[in-house]
Order: C-alpha cells, then sequence, then structure tokens
C-alpha cells in the first residue's frame, strides 16, 4: 500500500538533506541518519520535479509525457516516491506549486531506483554531532552585571 | 586558583556576539596570568593565519603539524585564532550552557554571525567570529586532547572560516608529482594513509593524508593543512620515523617534515580524483568512474564527520569532481606498484 496521501498532495526535498546533480546522477546526503543516496537517470528526472515541489500527479503527468510508451511506468513511480517517503528524503508540502519544472529526458524509461549506501552511518554512531538552533540555546549569564566574573 | 566560571541562568537565547566577546576578554586575562608565547603565523590555501597562545602547553601539541605552513609574522592575518588552555592559565571561559545529551560527541551552535561547537570527551570549544575573522580555541587540560586534535590541529575553525572563501576542508589525502596532485578519496581504512606511505617513499611529494583543503575555481587546486601522517601499522622499514601510538586504539603518527621535508608541498594543481578501495591482491589496478561516483567516496566522510558543513561543501566537492578525471584505484599490496599507478594519474 502506498504511502502516499492522494494524487494533489505535493512533496518537496526535506531541507535535512543535500543533494547535487551530476549529469543524470544525483548524489543526496541524509544528516540525520548518515546514510547517503545515488540517483541515476529517471530516478534523478523525478528528483528534480522535486526539488521546489510537485503534486504527485504533477509528476506523473511530466513522466508519462517524457516516457508515454513505458510499461508499468506509474506504478514504477508511485513506488519510487514510496521509497523517498520511507527514507524521509521527501516531505509532503501544504500546497505544491501550481506547475512542476519541466523536466527533461534522458534515455529511455528505466524503473527508478533509490541506491542506498549506509556504510558510513557508523560515523554518526561514534561521533554523534547535536546541532542546536541558537534561539533554544540556554546561556549562562550574570543577572546585571556584564563584567568579569572575578578570580575566586 | 581556578578562575570561577558564571552562574547559570537557563532559558536565555544564545547571544554568539556576546558569548565570543566574553571568551575573548577571558582569553586576554588568561594571556596576562602567564608570561607571553610568541605567535605563530601560518599560509592555509592562500591565506595567513595568526595563532596567538595563552601559554606554551597548547603550542607544544598543536603547532608541530602546521610546522610547514610557518611564515615570517604579518602586520594583517587574514585570520587569528586564540589558543588558551584552563589548567595552566587557571581562568575558565564563560559558560555557554554546553551540556551533553545522550551520546552527543560534539555540540554545535550556528548564527550568521558566529559559530560555537563544544567536544565532550576533550572538554574543547571552538569558536568563530565571522566580522572579525577572529575564532578561539579553548582547552580545558591539554592533556585531554584526543590524539587526532594533535594531528589535524584547529580543523573546525579552519573548516568554518575557509568555506565561505571557496575552500573545503576535505576528508581525504594529496601527493603529488611536479605535473599537479592527486586527491586521494575513501573512507577509514580504504587505504588513503598507506598510498601516501607508498607515494613518499617512491620520491613523490606529500600534501596530507587525513585531511586537506580543496578549492575548485578559478582551477582546481589542492591545498596542504598538516604535515603529520597517520598509520595504524607502519611498514617495519618506514624511513618516516612513526612514534609509537600512546594508546593500542590509535595510529602511530609521523611528521613528514622531520625525515623529508623537501617532498612537502603547500598546494597543487589537481589533476585527478582518485577513490581508494583495498585490493585484497598484490596488484593496484586504475579505472575510469563517473563524477557521481567520485562524490559518493569524497562526500559523506567529509561532511559527516565535521560539524556545520551542509549544501554549500557537498557543491564545491561537487564542482572539483567533475573537473577533473576521477578514477578508482584498487590498492594491492605492492607498494611500489601502488606509487607507480597513482604517480601516474598526476599527470592525468
Amino acid at each position: 500500500m502506498t504511502l502516499l496521501r492522494n494524487a494533489s498532495t505535493g512533496y518537496r526535498v526535506r531541507r535535512t538533506v543535500s543533494h547535487e546533480r551530476l549529469g543524470d546522477e544525483v548524489v543526496i546526503i541524509d544528516y540525520d541518519t548518515g546514510n547517503y543516496f545515488g540517483l541515476q537517470k529517471v530516478a534523478a528526472v523525478i528528483w528534480g520535479l522535486l526539488g521546489n515541489g510537485a503534486a504527485v500527479d504533477q509528476v506523473l503527468q511530466e513522466i508519462g509525457a517524457l516516457y508515454p510508451d513505458a510499461r508499468d511506468r506509474e506504478a514504477e513511480v508511485i513506488r519510487f516516491l514510496d521509497d523517498l517517503l520511507r527514507e524521509q528524503l521527501i516531505e509532503e508540502i501544504a500546497a505544491p506549486p501550481p506547475r512542476a519544472i519541466p523536466a527533461t529526458a534522458v534515455t529511455s524509461f528505466e524503473a527508478p531506483v533509490l541506491e542506498k549506501y549506509t556504510d558510513m552511518r557508523d560515523l554518526l554512531l561514534l561521533d554523534p554531532i547535536h546541532q542546536v538552533n541558537a534561539l533554544d540555546w540556554p546561556l549562562a549569564r550574570r543577572d546585571g552585571d556584564g563584567g568579569d566574573p572575578g578570580d575566586a | 586558583m581556578l578562575e570561577t566560571a558564571s552562574p547559570e541562568a537557563p532559558g536565555v537565547a544564545f547571544d554568539p556576539t556576546m558569548h565570543y566577546a566574553e571568551t575573548r576578554a577571558a582569553f586576554a586575562r588568561a594571556q596576562a596570568r602567564i608570561p607571553p608565547h610568541q605567535d605563530a603565523f601560518c599560509a592555509i590555501a592562500g591565506w595567513t593565519l595568526r595563532i596567538r597562545f595563552a601559554g606554551p602547553a597548547a603550542a607544544r601539541l598543536l603547532l608541530p603539524a602546521l610546522h610547514h605552513l610557518a611564515i615570517p609574522p604579518v602586520t594583517d592575518p587574514s585570520l587569528t585564532i586564540m589558543v588558551a588552555d584552563s589548567k595552566t592559565t587557571g581562568v575558565l571561559p564563560p559558560d555557554a550552557g554546553w551540556r551533553r545529551l545522550g551520546n552527543t560527541h560534539t555540540q554545535l551552535v550556528s548564527t550568521p554571525t558566529a559559530r560555537a561547537a563544544y567536544q565532550f570527551e576533550s572538554e574543547t570549544q571552538s569558536l568563530l567570529h565571522f566580522p572579525t575573522s577572529e575564532g578561539i580555541f579553548w582547552v580545558t587540560e591539554p592533556g585531554r586532547l584526543r590524539y587526532y586534535e594533535e594531528v589535524s590541529p584547529l580543523r573546525a575553525l579552519l573548516s568554518w572560516w575557509l568555506l565561505p572563501r571557496g575552500c573545503l576542508v576535505t576528508h581525504g589525502a594529496a601527493i603529488a608529482s611536479s605535473a599537479g596532485a592527486v586527491l586521494l578519496a575513501g573512507r577509514g581504512g580504504s587505504g588513503k594513509s598507506t598510498t601516501a606511505v607508498a607515494c613518499l617513499e617512491a620520491g613523490l611529494a606529500y600534501l596530507g593524508d587525513d585531511y586537506c583543503a580543496i578549492a575548485p575555481s578559478p582551477s582546481p587546486t589542492v591545498f596542504s593543512l598538516y604535515e603529520t601522517l597517520k598509520l595504524m601499522t607502519p611498514p617495519a622499514d618506514s624511513p618516516l620515523g612513526f612514534r609509537p601510538p600512546q594508546e593500542a586504539s590509535h595510529k602511530a603518527v609521523a611528521n613528514v617534515g622531520a625525515t623529508h621535508p623537501a617532498q612537502l608541498l603547500r598546494a597543487a594543481p589537481v589533476r585527478a580524483v582518485a577513490c581508494l578501495e583495498v585490493a585484497h591482491r598484490e596488484r593496484t589496478t586504475v579505472e575510469e568512474i563517473s563524477p557521481a561516483a567520485a562524490l559518493r567516496a569524497l562526500a559523506p566522510s567529509t561532511l559527516l564527520q565535521q560539524p556545520g558543513l551542509r549544501s554549500e561543501a557537498l557543491r564545491l566537492m561537487a564542482e572539483l569532481v567533475q573537473s577533473v578525471p576521477c578514477r578508482r584505484v584498487r590498492v594491492g599490496t605492492d607498494r611500489r606498484g601502488i606509487a607507480a599507478c597513482v604517480g601516474a594519474l598526476t599527470a592525468s
């Protein structure tokens, strides 16, 4: 069963991941888990559509326009979006943009695959880094006097 | 007698400017308590760095790794880092409220004007004030520094300061010939240090075995940061003078400048990125890989080990791997073969 809410729900790339496109490939780093991911060809095209947010039916429409004759196209795209959602690489957004950014076809349709690498997770487990928002940070203050604490 | 820190008042937002000003004032008090130590000056990635010490203890531990970058004093350094330790000076830095949550190793607070990180095991604080290009590295007790903080000193501060200038402190090794350098990428245990040692023994130049700085533009360049080299099991016949580790889990360390100063380079143009894997055989082999594959080898260990690096850091690495040839090097056991293969890549 799909994790996607419905066809009109919008999703976009989560802000807690970094990603770069290199040709028809994408590299994704998830700082929360230490996992990193690779996308190629059609998977990279779909990822590009989600950069600024897109509704599920917009993604299906764009991929359908690029690969009209592809078999099982819709089911494969839904499955791939489910994989992205399951790995928490994308998040739901309240209002997808009215039109998805037009995609550029790469070769022929191949089932999009999310390549997952977990070999760096131990870096975070061994040396976890806790990043704190400055507004949530407690700071030791001296009431009133902002000068030197003085010698003990 | 130790100077006491401020009493705690929880729930107040972190004010980076005030915290930096208070810590800087504490540094001045620390310097005043002990005989002065001479400032050190270094050239790093085309910039000048002044390191001011409140006492000699931290200087003895941190400067050897930077020795090859030493320059005469300059009047207007690009970056100034103040280093103090509480044990020698008797001065504590102001308490910012660092509190360990679970097994957190490093806590990081970032704002547009300042960045601060605290490492709980070594009890060290790194603080950078961006508007003034000043940083502070405060050590509770020099003896508690983790050994990699001695072999790769001030790494967080250098990393934060260099990144807005288009230069990234990268987890990687670099060796070079007269034609240029090869950046050696790969997670821990992939053979970077072993390859660096083999290349040194073959007469190639050395820029680093664990961390180097890279700048993809205007032309891809790698900069040396540290002259130290670490190996878990150095070859018995190595001429590099490895010092035995103080703990079984640590690596043996050598200062390349002590034995091979003529083979130390401060900078070189990058000719290729080589992603290393250990091959359990004698022969070393090389094959072409895509820039994306090279980025997957280079980026995760760089980004996940260093607090405060995100999208801009990944962008710089992506720019680099798309501007030079990328190769996978399966590192064999024949050291001469390693040096021959990697040395050939410097002429790519």
